[in-house]
């Protein structure tokens, strides 16, 4: 199934793009997202143990189920203020 | 009268500075107003400026949350949260949080909730770009949680 998943920051910086497709499985969770990410992008795997996720602009925990086409928000540490 | 007593905005302009007038209020006998302001040295680092970026629809819901918990916990007469986005200067705020509320222990305490609870959940980012031409994103802290 395709994840789209929005990126800010620093890790937006890293990857280059705003957001970024990536196919997974089907009962694929929020944490096979981190682990995705960590792998495809050399740089990412120091931050993105410590990034939240969030759907419908709420944080989700990692055991969060996705299902097919959604959107998921990567949220690095805040630093507002 | 609305339910919502402390409102909140994200600008891309100059955060006005005379706070008092908007959340001074009848029953508010003690009005906190808590500008964070651009530094230029943080350690051994020189600043030049720093540039706020977010993501804007879970900001606005999230800065929300907060405000309802602080109008729920504290008796909140009057409040304005106001954050800064893009290029924020040296000395220029990048953040305000004013509490009206009728005695001053309540208004302090919600205001430091307030700018406490911004720091740990608000999807919002500076970047630093340094004296020296470099410039990083600000990821020092935990991972983000929901506080609100």
């Amino acid at each position: 199934m395709t994840i789209t998943v929005l990126l800010f920051a620093g890790v937006k910086e890293i990857v280059g793009s705003s957001s970024v497709d990536l196919n997974l499985d089907i009962g694929a969770n929020i944490a096979d997202i981190q682990r995705e990410l960590g792998k495809k992008y050399d740089g990412l795997n120091a931050l993105m143990t410590k990034c939240a996720f969030a759907i419908d602009d709420k944080y989700v925990g990692p055991e969060t189920s996705l299902i097919d086409g959604a959107t998921v928000a990567c949220i690095p540490p805040v630093s507002g203020g | 009268m609305s339910d919502t007593r402390i409102k909140t905005k994200l600008v891309d302009k100059p955060i006005d500075t005379d706070l008092l007038s908007r959340v001074v209020s009848e029953d508010g006998g003690a009005n906190v107003v808590f500008f964070g302001t651009v530094r230029k040295t943080t350690g051994d680092v020189q600043t030049d400026w720093l540039e706020y970026d977010c993501y804007s629809a879970m900001a606005e819901s999230e800065l929300r949350k907060i405000t309802a918990k602080a109008e729920s916990e504290w008796p909140v007469c009057k409040g304005l949260v106001v954050h800064r986005m893009g290029k924020v200067d040296i000395c220029e705020p990048s953040i305000a949080v004013a509490v009206s509320t009728p005695h001053r222990q309540d208004a302090f305490e919600a205001a430091q909730w307030i700018m406490d609870s911004i720091k740990q959940s608000v999807p919002i980012w500076k970047k630093e770009c340094l004296a020296n031409n470099d410039s990083k994103w600000v990821h020092h802290g935990e991972r983000p949680k929901s506080t609100g």
